[in-house]
C-alpha cells in the first residue's frame, strides 16, 4: 500500500483514520477529502490510490456511489467502508458495490491496524449477521448459470452467521485459517454487482447479448 | 305521476334535439383510454360533461380498454384519432410506429412495485428469490430492478392477475401496480405493505399522457389543437372538483367502484399531476430525454435516440419574414413594446406564481393530515427512519468524538462507553427494524460483539454456545433486552471486576433460555449491584421479559450474574405489550 485516500466529512475522524493507515502501512502517501465532489475532483487529477477509506453518509450522497465508481474506474483500488453502521442494510450495499472490506470507525485503534494490515493482505473480516444476509443473497433461489456459492464457501459462511470465529471455522472445516480467507474473498467478489459473469447475466435477461 | 305522460312527448322532441343538432355540426372523434373508466381519465370526462369538447366542435367519444385491447394499436390503425398512453410510447416510435407525445397529464409515474413487508428494513434486494407479478411492459420497474442491481434471473415472475388480493393471500411477495389505486384495498384490509418506486432510484417518467398519430396531426392540425386544449380544460377543471368528478364517474362512466375509492385515487392521482405547480399538460424535453436515457440503459432504445418529431409544439414558431420586416422597419418601437408586454406578463406571472404557492401551501397543510390517516403504517416507518436517521448523524457523530478523544486520552474505560452507547443506536436501528430474529442469530452477534470488547480490554473470553439448534424467533423488543442485558454484564466486568477471564454459557431447555457471565475477578461488590445504574436497568429489563436476573460471588473468586427467562417472554405477541419506554441507559 503505498498511496491512500480517506473520504469522511469529520475532521477528527479522517485524523484518526489517517493516524491508524500511518500505523498499518507506514509508507503510506495520503489525501483526506470530506465529500463526493472533492473526492471526484480529487481524483480526476491524480492516479487512483492503492486503498480507498470511505464513509457512508456523506454530505453529498452515499460512499457507495464512489466505491461503485472506483470500482469500474480503477479495480485495483481496495476500497474499504468506514462507517459507524455495520448493519446490512449500510454495508450489504457498499459490498455489492465493490467494496473489499469494512470497519468501525470507533474501532479501537489497534483493532482497526489489524483490519487493514488483514484486509490488504487478503483477509477480509465477516460479520456474523453479514454473512447472513450473503447467505440470504446467494441460497434462496439457485440459477445454473449464475455464479454460485461452491460447497466449502457455503459451509464457511454458515459457521461465521452462527457465530464462529474465523480460525474456529477453519478448524470445524479441517482447513488452515489463510484458505478460509480466500474463500470469504471469493465470496465478496461473488457478491459484487460487476462481477464478470452476473454483468453477463443481466445483459442477457434485458435482450441486450 | 300524471304528469309524466303528458310531458314525455315534449321532453323526447326536446331531448332528440339537443343530441341531434349538435352532431350534424360537431366533427367526431375518438378517445381510447388505455385502462378502465376512472379517476386516472377525470379530465377527458370533465372536458366532454362541460361542453368543452363541444365548444372545440368536437363529439367524443371516450372508450375504455379491457384487459388485452391494445390502446396504441387501436390509435395507430385509426379506430381512435387520441389516445392516453405511457412514456413507453417513446418505444412505439423506435419501433417506426408515428406516435406524437400531445401532453404529459402525471408529472410522475404511478407505476410501482408493492410489496408485502418482507422485512423491516424496506430494502428492494428484499424481493429477491420472491415471486414478483410483473406485466410484460414494465420497463419502468425493470429499469428500477436493473439500478438496483437485481437481475430478473433472481426474481420469480408471475402472470399478473392485476388482483390486489393475490398479495393478501399470500400467492406472491410483490406485485407491480399503481400508487393511484392499488394501495386502497390493501389499506382497507390493513394489510401491511412496502411501495417501491423507480423514483427512489432516480428513475422519473412520466405518467399518462395524451397522443396521436402524425398522420392525424398532418391532417387535421386545428382538430388536434382544439382536443388537446379542451382536454386540458377539462383536467383543470377535474382536479378543483374531484367529489363532482366522482359522482360523474359513477353515474356516467363505471360502477366497478365505490366512491371512496375514486375518491382515494383523485387525491393520489392530482398529486401527481402537481396542477398547483405544473400547468396541466406541460411536458419538456430535457424529462423526456431522460425516459429515453433510461430507456437506453436497459438496452430498449439506442443511445441519443432521437425525439424529433415526438413532442407536440403546442406554440409552433411563426414564419419569421415578417416579423424580421417589423422589426427592421420599427426596431425602437418593437423594443419598447416587448419591454412592456414582459414587463406587464411578469407581474401577471408573479402573482400568478404567488397564489398558486399559497394553494400549495394550503393544499399541503390539509393533506398532511390526511396521509398520515391513510397510510399509518408507512408514516411509521418512515419517521422513525427520520428519527433513527437525525439520532445517527447527530448523537452519532458525537459519540464517535468521544470514542476517538478517550483513546487519544487513553482512557479505554470511557472509550468502551462511547463504543457502547454507539452500539445502543446500531442496536435500535437493526432489531427494531426487524421485527423478529432467530435466537441462534442474535446470540452469533453477541458473541461477535463481545469478542472485539473483551479483546480489547486484553481479556480473554470462553464462549459456550447451547447444544441444540437454537431457531425459536425473538421479537425485537426482546432482542434489544436481551442485548443490552449482555453488554451491561460484560460492561460490569470490564469496568469493575479487574478479571483476566470472561466466560458466557447460553443454555437452552424447551421452555427457558439463560445466560451466564462468569468473570474471575473481585467478586459482585454491593456497590456495583446496588448503586450502579447498569444493573439496575438490567433488572427492569429481565423484569420485562418476564424473566429473572440474579447474581453472586463465585469460588475462588470472581462473579456471576445469571439471566433466566422463559421462551414465552421472547416470543412475539401483541403488539405494544412489551417495554418499549426503557430510556438508553448508559452503563
Amino acid at each position: 500500500m503505498k498511496t491512500a485516500l480517506i473520504l469522511d466529512d469529520v475532521p477528527d475522524a479522517q485524523a484518526w483514520l489517517s493516524q491508524a493507515l500511518v500505523a498499518a502501512f507506514p509508507d503510506i502517501t495520503l489525501h483526506c477529502v470530506g465529500n463526493l465532489a472533492e473526492a471526484r475532483v480529487w481524483l480526476r487529477s491524480h492516479t487512483a490510490p492503492d486503498l480507498a477509506l470511505i464513509d457512508l453518509g456523506l454530505p453529498d450522497g452515499s460512499g457507495v456511489e464512489l466505491i461503485a465508481e472506483l470500482n469500474r474506474q480503477s479495480p485495483q483500488t481496495l476500497c474499504v467502508v468506514a462507517s459507524i453502521f455495520d448493519d446490512n442494510k449500510h454495508i450489504f450495499p457498499a459490498l455489492r458495490a465493490g467494496a473489499q472490506g469494512y470497519l468501525l470507525k470507533d474501532q479501537p485503534q489497534a483493532q482497526i491496524i489489524e483490519l487493514l494490515k488483514g484486509i490488504a493482505e487478503g483477509r477480509p473480516p465477516l460479520s456474523p449477521s453479514i454473512a447472513r444476509k450473503m447467505l440470504g443473497f446467494f441460497l434462496p433461489n439457485p440459477q445454473p448459470d449464475h455464479e454460485q456459492l461452491s460447497e466449502r464457501e457455503t459451509e464457511v459462511l454458515r459457521y461465521i452467521a452462527k457465530g464462529m470465529t474465523m480460525p474456529e471455522t477453519a478448524k470445524l472445516l479441517g482447513l488452515s485459517p489463510h484458505t478460509v480467507s480466500g474463500y470469504v474473498k471469493d465470496i465478496y467478489r461473488k457478491l459484487n454487482v460487476s462481477s464478470r459473469a452476473e454483468a453477463a447475466l443481466s445483459a442477457r435477461n434485458l435482450g441486450l447479448a | 305521476m300524471q304528469q309524466t305522460p303528458r310531458h314525455l312527448p315534449k321532453l323526447l322532441f326536446l331531448s332528440a334535439m339537443l343530441v341531434a343538432l349538435p352532431s350534424h355540426a360537431l366533427d367526431s372523434v375518438t378517445l381510447q383510454l388505455k385502462w378502465t373508466h376512472a379517476f386516472q381519465f377525470a379530465g377527458y370526462y370533465a372536458a366532454n360533461e362541460q361542453g368543452y369538447y363541444r365548444d372545440a366542435g368536437l363529439d367524443v367519444s371516450i372508450v375504455e380498454a379491457l384487459p388485452g385491447v391494445d390502446p396504441v394499436k387501436n390509435v395507430l390503425e385509426g379506430k381512435a384519432e387520441f389516445g392516453v398512453g405511457t412514456s413507453a410510447l417513446l418505444l412505439q416510435r423506435k419501433a417506426g410506429q408515428p406516435v406524437v407525445a400531445l401532453a404529459v397529464i402525471f408529472q410522475h409515474s404511478p407505476y410501482v412495485l408493492i410489496a408485502r413487508q418482507l422485512s423491516a428494513t424496506h430494502d428492494i434486494h428484499d424481493i429477491i428469490g420472491k415471486r414478483v407479478m410483473l406485466e410484460p411492459q414494465a420497463d419502468e420497474l425493470l429499469a428500477y430492478l436493473k439500478k438496483e442491481g437485481i437481475p430478473l434471473s433472481r426474481i420469480t415472475q408471475v402472470e399478473h392477475s392485476y388482483d390486489p388480493q393475490d398479495l393478501i393471500d399470500g400467492k406472491i411477495e410483490a406485485i407491480a401496480g399503481y400508487s393511484t389505486n392499488q394501495p386502497y384495498y390493501l389499506d382497507r384490509t390493513r394489510f401491511p405493505y412496502q411501495i417501491y418506486t423507480p423514483r427512489s432510484a432516480g428513475i422519473d417518467f412520466y405518467g399518462d399522457n395524451l397522443f396521436t398519430t402524425e398522420q392525424e396531426l398532418k391532417e387535421h392540425p386545428e382538430r388536434v389543437q382544439a382536443f388537446r386544449a379542451a382536454s386540458l380544460r377539462g383536467w383543470e377543471y377535474a382536479v378543483e372538483h374531484p367529489e363532482e368528478m366522482a359522482d360523474l364517474i359513477l353515474a356516467k362512466y363505471s360502477q366497478r367502484h365505490t366512491r371512496d375509492y375514486f375518491l382515494f385515487e383523485a387525491r393520489q392521482t392530482i398529486a401527481l399531476i402537481h396542477p398547483e405547480l405544473i400547468e396541466v399538460g406541460y411536458m419538456n424535453v430535457s424529462r423526456w430525454r431522460h425516459i429515453a436515457d433510461t430507456y437506453a440503459d436497459i438496452g430498449m432504445l439506442p443511445r441519443d435516440f432521437s425525439l424529433g418529431g415526438f413532442l407536440y409544439d403546442p406554440n409552433p414558431q411563426r414564419d419569421l419574414t415578417w416579423f424580421y420586416r417589423g422589426l427592421a422597419a420599427a426596431l425602437l418601437l418593437g423594443i419598447i413594446v416587448v419591454v412592456l408586454v414582459v414587463l406587464r406578463k411578469s407581474k401577471q406571472m408573479n402573482r400568478k406564481l404567488e397564489e398558486r404557492v399559497a394553494t400549495a401551501q394550503q393544499t399541503l397543510a390539509a393533506s398532511f393530515d390526511e396521509r398520515l390517516a391513510l397510510k399509518i403504517s408507512n408514516a411509521e416507518a418512515s419517521e422513525r427512519e427520520r428519527i433513527y436517521h437525525d439520532l445517527h448523524d447527530d448523537i452519532g457523530a458525537k459519540l464517535l468524538g468521544l470514542a476517538i478523544s478517550a483513546q487519544r486520552a487513553d482512557l479505554p474505560r470511557e472509550a468502551d462507553m462511547a463504543r457502547s452507547a454507539l452500539q445502543d443506536l446500531r442496536d435500535v436501528v437493526s432489531r427494531s427494524a426487524q421485527p423478529v430474529t432467530a435466537l441462534g442469530d442474535l446470540m452469533a452477534d453477541w458473541r461477535a460483539e463481545t469478542e472485539q470488547r473483551v479483546q480489547a480490554a486484553g481479556i480473554s473470553l470462553e464462549w459456550v454456545f447451547p447444544a441444540q439448534e437454537a431457531d425459536i424467533q425473538v421479537s425485537a423488543d426482546a432482542a434489544l433486552n436481551l442485548t443490552r442485558i449482555l453488554r451491561e454484564a460484560v460492561t460490569n466486568v470490564l469496568h469493575h471486576a479487574g478479571a483476566s477471564q470472561i466466560k458466557i454459557v447460553t443454555q437452552l431447555t424447551p421452555d427457558r433460555f439463560s445466560l451466564e457471565v462468569i468473570d474471575n475477578g473481585v467478586g459482585c461488590p454491593m456497590v456495583m449491584v446496588k448503586l450502579h445504574r447498569g444493573m439496575t436497568g438490567m433488572q427492569v429489563r429481565a423484569i420485562s421479559l418476564g424473566g429473572r436476573l440474579n447474581w453472586g460471588a463465585i469460588e475462588p473468586n470472581g462473579c456471576k450474574v445469571t439471566l433466566d427467562v422463559p421462551l414465552s417472554g421472547l416470543a412475539p405477541q401483541t403488539r405494544g405489550v412489551k417495554n418499549a419506554s426503557i430510556p438508553l441507559s448508559s452503563p
